[in-house]
């Protein structure tokens, strides 16, 4: 213990040297909390989150986007786990320091923090959560992920209008998301003049999906839409063409896809529809820069969670910056909400001053062609 | 060391009740953070559950893979209890005890015939089956999405959501579970329990009737496990079915095992260090579960029998001279 201590202490002199001999002369420094999965089962999200958030610091720290300020992180391990989050959030609260917090991955963890960060005033952003009602739940809640209805409403005008489906099956995974996913789309079918034939919901972990298929087969569908996860959509996708159903088209939500499912799949994936929120082919400055910066610093492509990460950060350190000279966390939580329009590595979106919701001026659709992910032109 | 523990003993309640409605608020409230409060609410959750768990698990040595599923039941209770009719916390309190102890009692008629590793698969199925109902049926329950919007602690129309209010409303529940437990565990009927532990035939023809025993006292560990689900909904204001999964009854067996199976100072010590001792990890960065993973292997290699085993916790509570 005593070692530990002397080593803690040892660390920390080194580094107040090394911040201290860096340190430009009227620079504020700024921290940003975060608390994110960065070990246990949702890990494989949460780090690349954190790697986005990394470079977007890196990046306004370099390049002084915001003139005469510094920021850090203050990142936190909540393994996903609420209660972890909720223990993080009031440790971030307490710090006087921290003017606003990335936290968290998954909307349970998010949502169980939400009332911790409400009582102390802060802003709470999450990168990624999906809850429909998140934004709902108090004015100090941020997101940085589009709304259900952004990525799904245009698959169903894909798969209707594009594709010229109109019987459409849905499958679902009984998740907050997925929930929402199913009747968005559902609601939105019915809108536009398709049809639903079978509505199918399924429990997260399910590998069996044989007698969905069967279930299909009797009452055959023009297409099918899944809000699956992406094991899920792997399986569902592999026993598809065992079972001999590829005639059907399938179009996914755009989260079963994943470089990870595709390889789980092998080939069943090829000819499956499914959307991006992430392009990294996208035509925008910030983009470019964001792929370039990124490969750059960690070697590969970004993903979809990184560019999120990036652009929960970036959002956040804009609003201190427009927050004045001595930034508050009041005047913090007034400035992220009148951000408006925002170009990020999502490409360009908007923020909704009143409900906090996050608008995309475009998704793109993709589809899988001799097992790779190709982005079908815009305007699709 | 052990003459100063058997003089101190008659005032032993005095010391706790002291230590835990004196000292460790007074010392709260002098640091006036919300972190410690927070820890300190969360801390005496767990050892509600793990000294309930103790219960069936230790005391009568029924290994049950489910406790966090009855958490999950009291949790849900006492939030749609309050967001749909505003009860107070006391009626929250005993409704989430009766209905996960009465859940509990069902489920443990068709269960408690079977023994070891098929009683832990049967209670590890049942857990999973409680929180699936949960998650589908959606119009109780508003399945994944789960319940917000959950009112604070309010006692008989009086506010009690600041943080030291609620630390005493926490710590009097805790208190009262916890005398409980200690009742039911050190005394004839806890060695009764002990009894069909150790050899629950024997035990039968001694004229105790094992089955019913065994019902009873999984029913009240269940009721206690709702009683820790309704101090969660209310000091979290949102729960959702992701919080009372397997992961969840994991923690609240090893708390158990750690602190000493069939202890119930061990079950309270157990929660305590699984608790804080992942939270005072947080400067350790990544190697934070590394830590805390080599502590628990390391606390199970040199003290198998627990951190205070239940031979100690005897001697602790009774009084007798230690050998």
């Amino acid at each position: 213990m005593h070692l530990g201590k002397k080593i803690l202490v040892a660390a920390g002199l080194v580094l107040a040297t090394i911040g201290a001999g860096n340190a430009v002369a009227q620079d504020k420094t700024y921290t940003i909390g975060c608390s994110l999965p960065l070990s246990g089962r949702l890990v494989g999200f949460g780090e690349p989150i954190k790697r986005g958030m990394d470079l977007a610091i890196e990046h306004y720290n370099e390049r002084k986007t915001i003139a005469g300020a510094r920021f850090e992180l203050a990142c936190n391990d909540s393994k996903g786990d609420a209660k972890e989050t909720v223990n993080i959030g009031q440790k971030l609260a307490d710090n006087a320091a921290v003017l606003a917090s990335i936290s968290d991955f998954s909307s349970t963890a998010t949502m169980a923090a939400a009332e911790t960060y409400s009582k102390a005033g802060l802003v709470q952003i999450t990168p990624s959560a999906s809850h429909p009602e998140l934004t709902k739940v108090n004015k100090w809640m941020f997101r940085a992920s589009e709304t259900v209805p952004v990525y799904v409403q245009p698959m169903a005008d894909f798969a209707v209008k594009t594709l010229g489906k109109k019987k459409v099956a849905v499958i679902q995974v009984q998740t907050d998301w997925g929930v929402s996913v199913g009747n968005t789309f559902i609601a939105h079918l019915k809108k536009i003049g398709g049809e639903l034939t079978t509505h199918e919901i399924y429990n997260e972990g399910t590998t069996d999906f044989r007698g969905v298929l069967n279930k299909l087969r009797r009452s055959p569908p023009d297409a099918i839409y899944i809000a699956m996860l992406e094991e899920e959509a792997a399986n569902f996708m592999k026993q598809r063409k065992q079972l001999g159903m590829t005639a059907i088209p399938v179009v996914d939500s755009g989260v079963g896809l994943t470089q990870r499912s595709l390889k789980l799949a092998d080939d069943a994936f090829e000819g499956m529809y499914s959307m991006s929120i992430f392009n990294p082919t996208r035509d925008t400055a910030e983009v470019k820069a964001f792929v370039k910066e990124f490969e750059a610093k960690y070697g590969k492509i970004p993903d979809v969670w990184s560019a999120y990460g990036y652009d929960a950060a970036s959002l956040v350190m804009n609003a201190i910056g427009k927050a004045g000279p001595s930034p508050t966390r009041a005047a913090v939580r007034d400035a992220l909400a009148a951000t408006g329009r925002y170009s990020g590595a999502n490409g360009p979106m908007s923020i909704d001053p009143e409900t906090r919701e996050v608008v995309r001026d475009e998704v793109t659709k993709v589809q899988v062609k001799d097992g790779k992910v190709t982005f079908l032109p815009a305007k699709q | 060391m052990a003459a100063i523990l058997a003089r101190a003993r008659p005032y032993g309640v005095v010391i706790l009740l002291a230590f835990v409605l004196g000292v460790v608020p007074a010392l709260l409230a002098a640091v006036n953070l919300g972190y410690p409060f927070r820890l300190a609410q969360l801390t005496m959750i767990f050892i509600i559950l793990a000294a309930s768990l103790n219960l069936v698990s230790g005391v009568a040595g029924l290994l049950s893979l489910g406790h966090a599923a009855f958490y999950g039941v009291g949790a849900y209770t006492a939030a749609l209890l309050s967001a749909r009719f505003g009860t107070d916390l006391v009626v929250n309190l005993v409704a989430s005890a009766a209905v996960a102890g009465g859940i509990g009692f069902l489920v443990a008629i068709p269960t408690i015939r079977l023994v070891k590793i098929f009683f832990a698969v049967a209670t590890l199925s049942v857990g999973e089956i409680i929180i699936l109902v949960i998650t589908n049926w959606y119009d109780l329950t508003r399945g994944p999405m789960g319940v917000r919007d959950i009112p604070g602690f309010v006692v008989l129309g009086m506010d009690l959501g600041s943080p030291l209010r609620s630390y005493y409303v926490v710590a009097v529940v805790t208190l009262v579970c916890i005398w409980i437990v200690h009742r039911l565990s050190h005394t004839v009927y806890g060695n009764a329990l002990r009894a069909l532990r150790e050899d629950d035939q024997a035990a039968g023809a001694m004229g105790l009737n094992v089955g019913m025993m065994k019902l009873v006292i999984f029913a009240i560990s269940t009721a206690l496990a709702g009683v820790a689900g309704a101090l969660l909904a209310h000091s979290t204001n949102f729960i959702s079915p992701d919080m009372f999964r397997l992961p969840e009854s994991i923690l609240i067996l090893t708390m158990v095992v750690v602190g000493g199976l069939g202890s119930l100072p061990g079950a309270v010590l157990g929660a305590i260090v699984l608790i804080i001792l992942p939270e005072l990890g947080r400067d350790f960065g990544q190697l934070r579960m590394v830590l805390v993973g080599a502590v628990l292997f390391l606390s199970i290699l040199l003290m198998p029998k627990g951190l205070i085993g239940e031979v100690t916790a005897f001697d602790l509570l009774r009084g007798k001279p230690s050998r």
